[in-house]
């Protein structure tokens, strides 16, 4: 067998070192299962994305949504959402979203993966909170999320206050771009609430002042009107 | 001229540059089609930037392994007395030297772009990335002939060489984390701020080398130029640096 040079026996050993390092470090990991909510850290008041990304912020961003998605372990029950500490979840969403300022995915997570959570209705309000936040930074990118967010606020989670907050929050803040019935949906959520008179009144403001551009969306709602004012 | 011709080719004779290359994209390839599968990011574009970032950092992590051991591999074998009996100066050996070790990495660079572009990337921030990424290579080869200098324990050369090319890509988020308040005491964060101030306007900031933006966005040829120019005054001055210690040094 070929000796190795004293060069490659160095960078052997080297490595060697630093594989044994990092078992050390993970075997020092406290067993999951046992952990309540303490088991996310709290982020740091400053941007670690570019330091994980070494020096690739982008590339920080997405390695940080890998590892705080890793952190529930969803895929084998090991670790229930309610045990989650989301004040921490919510900051590093922060993290990510300072990251990666365009991308989708932290108003996903913050909604469909932590907002689904059904044990505790306040985890999941903090992260539709969080999401709205999430939304006001790049309502360009993120009003479809926001739109579905919206819905489930109102059909899921039974929270009006926050549904219609929400649909104000797209009333204001949705690109042109949307469909128009995603800015008017807060008159959809008060009609299916039964108050028919405020949404007959914000339907009829909508048309009067012109904000419908379509008018096939102005006909659906003359036809909402309608409908609205035979109920009252 | 032939032994100088010889000194160019002969790292592509060695099967561990060969190795490191089909590893590299190995490992690029099994990630990025990792990512695609599981959809760990959302569209395309985003798992190519993400393994692309992998590559480059493996590539990085490896070459400065590589050249590291080269450099010791010669000492150990007394390959750079040969060297240095031939009727050349140590400066023209350097120049060719860094040279041909350069081209190891272009290489890289030119199987990135390629992977890249067959990847459906914008062909033009293909190119840019490539570009960044040689200019990048260029400044870390530097480095790793620089401290080859200083030392010659190759683990010792790839820790100096591996932190100094971390603080480089680091510096201008160290600059800005040192406009905040981080230490309690007064006079160390004013020195600590006037320390990254300073060390920021001396040194290039390896932060847009080879970015996960430009493989997106691209860059303008001009910032491109930017950088091609902030290199090469770096890999100038860490050259003369390493050339005036190499023929100081008694072999």
């Amino acid at each position: 067998m070929k000796q190795l040079t004293r060069t490659q026996a160095q960078l052997l050993s080297l490595g060697i070192a630093i594989l044994v390092g990092v078992l050390l470090w993970l075997n020092t990991q406290t067993d999951r299962s046992s952990l309540k909510q303490t088991l996310i850290p709290p982020a740091p008041n400053l941007p670690v994305a570019p330091f994980v990304g070494l020096g690739d912020a982008y590339a920080g961003g997405w390695l940080l949504t890998f590892w705080l998605q890793a952190q529930d372990s969803q895929v084998t029950g090991e670790v229930p959402f309610r045990h989650l500490n989301y004040h921490h979840i919510a900051q590093w969403l922060d993290q990510i979203n300072w990251a990666l300022p365009e991308a989708r995915y932290p108003i996903f997570n913050a909604v469909f993966v932590y907002g689904a959570i059904q044990s505790d209705p306040t985890k999941a309000e903090q992260m539709y909170l969080q999401a709205r936040k999430l939304f006001l930074s790049a309502p360009q990118q993120r009003w479809y999320d926001y739109a579905m967010a919206t819905v489930l606020a109102h059909r899921k989670l039974h929270n009006m206050p926050l549904a219609l907050k929400m649909a104000e929050d797209l009333f204001y803040h949705a690109p042109k771009t949307a469909p128009e019935w995603i800015r008017f949906m807060k008159i959809y959520l008060l009609r299916n609430t039964q108050q028919t008179t405020l949404a007959a009144q914000l339907a009829r403001e909508a048309i009067d002042k012109g904000l419908i551009k379509s008018p096939d969306e102005a006909e659906l709602l003359k036809q909402v009107i309608q409908q609205l004012e035979s109920q009252n | 001229m032939k032994n100088l011709a010889l000194l160019f080719l002969f790292p592509y004779l060695r099967l561990s540059l060969w190795s490191a290359l089909a590893l590299i994209w190995l490992l690029a390839a099994g990630i990025y089609l990792f990512i695609r599968q599981v959809a760990l990011v959302e569209g395309s574009v985003a798992s190519i930037a993400l393994s692309a970032w992998f590559a480059h950092t493996i590539t990085i992590i490896l070459m400065i392994i590589w050249w590291a051991s080269m450099l010791t591999e010669e000492h150990e074998n007394r390959f750079d007395q040969v060297l240095h009996a031939l009727p050349h100066s140590r400066t023209k050996l350097l120049i060719v030297r860094f040279f041909s070790w350069w081209a190891a990495g272009m290489l890289v660079a030119l199987f990135s772009c390629l992977a890249l572009i067959t990847l459906q990337v914008d062909t033009q921030h293909a190119w840019q990335w490539g570009i960044s990424f040689a200019l990048e290579l260029a400044i870390v080869l530097a480095l790793v002939l620089f401290y080859a200098n200083l030392s010659t324990q190759p683990p010792i050369i790839v820790l100096t060489s591996l932190l100094t090319y971390l603080f480089l890509r680091l510096l201008p988020y160290m600059d800005a984390l040192s406009q905040k308040p981080l230490l309690k005491d007064e006079t160390l964060q004013q020195g600590y701020r006037e320390f990254f101030q300073g060390v920021v306007g001396l040194l290039p900031n390896l932060k847009p080398f080879a970015a996960s933006d430009i493989l997106i966005e691209g860059t303008s040829w001009q910032a491109l130029g930017t950088q091609a120019f902030t290199a090469a005054l770096f890999v100038l001055f860490i050259l003369a640096l390493a050339n005036f210690d190499l023929n100081k040094r008694a072999l």
